[in-house]
């Protein structure tokens, strides 16, 4: 993390939102000279959200020094938020979202909104804008394209990080909870989760309904296929040469905080 | 249960999660968790929410913070080092927690780097009652890698072991930290101290009444740093502390407790020995 990050922590306020049965957290960070925008984070899944949390972190606080207000939160049964693991589910997560974007909007006072989502914080956001609460302009770093394929990968993930081979058939590899759910990597997703993220299909592009402004952005070209076949003019493909595995313990020589994915992170959010 | 957020500290930079029980909690025990390497204060897979959620249901309180510039907390401008300012750090957490609610017996779970730092805290201030290091210090006996070589060849099949012969005469040392630990805290992992240092620390605390607990994962095996159960006994032969502290070795959780069925393991043990804590009986 480049020196200096951590001064964009000054005004980053702490703080509890939302009803009293589903009690969200988030950090707010109101800048001393405001922009007239405000930029929202929506998080990845379980593991990935552990491991991107200071690139997050480091994100909000440039995008704060720059004159935005901005707000990240951990969905409900998430991070800090109340609600345990397995009561999260898509649906409930964008509602969370336009409760967030309220909050947001509450307290900065400006009506220019980002929301930057990553993972499946990308295809939450999308939700959350299709449901109607829209952002001004929406950033998608590398949304779920086949949501059985990222169950398979994160299944693998866990034999991986358990030192098992992708072949191993122990005991270990039964990753299913009681009551259909599955485990992801030491997060608990209930059978609603696992069949709301099944049905995440490459030829039903999480933003194909909507009509504001928004861009994709590729780390690895994971996305090539589905960016090409879309005839969308507003999607564009930015390649940010990052090669973090999200999902992993270890970092493998591999930055955080990779330089090249936050300035284009800050150069989406910025662009009129 | 309640949850809510402090800011506190002598620069007011550190964030934390005060978790308190429904019940009136006078005489009971306060959690303090905290950072686990370069991960934020839910912990590894959100395992500190969860051991904290577990303890209001006993009528605990905890305090989950984010140390100085890791998580939330914001990095701080004095210029000790990190050992002293997770040190600094954490005092002023049991501090504030003292304040808000009057309680002033703590129970410090450390993971991995984090168990120095709860070692290094009980050491100096006494509100500490009860410590448990997970993953944390360790020291070998002539026997420790003897007995890694022989579950390894339990576990292979004929065809691995002849395969394995030419690389035999390549390479007899394991590595200094197993890979899937370097990510956690390849920053902060200090090493170990001195042996008779830790000793004469361990006994410190034992003579005082710490309850001791010292949980190894499956991990410290495969890494070849703890792999049998009374490898902290032999390593410290004669000496008192080893037969006044809890030791775990679990094959049944590894060092990021990636299952759900680890953190539950985990989670029932610690709720057993928070009860024996503040009773006051044997860790």
């Amino acid at each position: 993390m480049a020196a200096g990050d951590d001064a964009g922590q000054v005004g980053a306020l702490p703080l509890h939102f939302g009803s009293l049965d589903r009690r969200l957290y988030g950090v707010l960070y109101r800048p001393a000279g405001g922009s007239g925008s405000a930029v929202l984070i929506c998080n990845p899944l379980g593991q990935e959200a552990l491991r991107a949390h200071r690139l997050l972190r480091v994100l909000a606080s440039r995008l704060a020094r720059q004159g935005f207000s901005v707000l990240r939160f951990d969905y409900f049964g998430t991070g800090e938020s109340m609600g345990d693991d397995e009561e999260g589910s898509l649906d409930g997560w964008a509602g969370d979202v336009a409760t967030a974007h309220g909050e947001l909007l509450a307290r900065s006072g400006v009506s220019r909104t980002i929301w930057i989502g990553m993972g499946l914080g990308a295809n939450v956001a999308a939700m959350a804008a299709e449901a109607g609460r829209e952002p001004t302009r929406l950033v998608l770093l590398e949304p779920v394209r086949d949501g059985a394929a990222y169950l398979r990968w994160l299944a693998a993930e866990r034999l991986r990080t358990l030192g098992l081979g992708p072949d191993y058939r122990g005991p270990e590899a039964d990753d299913e909870l009681p009551g259909g759910g599955r485990e992801v990597l030491g997060f608990s997703l209930s059978a609603t989760m696992v069949a709301a993220i099944s049905a995440i299909a490459p030829q039903l592009p999480c933003w194909r309904n909507l009509a504001m402004p928004l861009v994709v952005l590729d780390a690895e070209g994971r996305l090539d296929e589905w960016v090409d076949a879309s005839d969308d003019s507003r999607v564009r493909r930015v390649h940010v040469d990052a090669n973090v595995n999200w999902a992993a313990e270890a970092a493998d020589g591999a930055s955080l905080v990779p330089s090249g994915l936050i300035a284009e992170l800050l150069r989406e959010a910025t662009v009129a | 249960m309640r949850e809510e957020l402090v800011e506190f500290g002598p620069e007011e930079g550190l964030v934390g999660t005060l978790t308190r029980p429904s019940a009136e909690y006078g005489g009971k025990l306060v959690l303090l968790l905290f950072n686990a390497g370069v991960l934020p204060r839910v912990g590894p897979r959100r395992i500190n929410v969860k051991i904290a959620r577990d303890a209001a249901a006993l009528g605990h309180t905890s305090l989950r913070l984010d140390l100085s510039g890791h998580g939330d907390s914001r990095a701080s401008i004095s210029h000790e080092d990190f050992r002293q300012q997770a040190i600094t750090d954490l005092r002023a957490a049991m501090d504030e927690v003292q304040r808000r609610t009057g309680l002033a017996r703590f129970v410090v779970i450390g993971f991995c780097s984090g168990a120095t730092h709860g070692l290094r805290l009980a050491l100096v201030d006494e509100r500490v009652v009860g410590l448990l290091m997970f993953d944390g210090h360790w020291y070998r006996t002539p026997l420790t890698l003897p007995i890694l070589r022989l579950r390894q060849f339990r576990q292979k099949t004929l065809a691995e072991i002849l395969r394995a012969i030419p690389r035999r005469f390549r390479s007899a040392n394991p590595p200094a930290r197993p890979a899937e630990m370097a990510g956690i805290d390849a920053a902060a992992w200090t090493g170990n101290p001195p042996r008779d240092e830790f000793a004469r620390d361990m006994q410190s605390l034992a003579d005082r009444g710490v309850s001791l607990l010292a949980v190894f994962s499956r991990t410290m095996i495969s890494g070849g740093y703890y792999t049998y159960r009374s490898q902290m006994r032999d390593a410290f032969r004669g000496r008192r502390f080893v037969h006044q502290m809890r030791i775990e070795l679990r094959s049944d959780f590894d060092h990021t407790l990636t299952s759900v069925q680890a953190q539950q393991s985990l989670r029932s043990l610690i709720k057993e020995w928070l009860t024996a804590v503040e009773s006051g009986g044997r860790p």
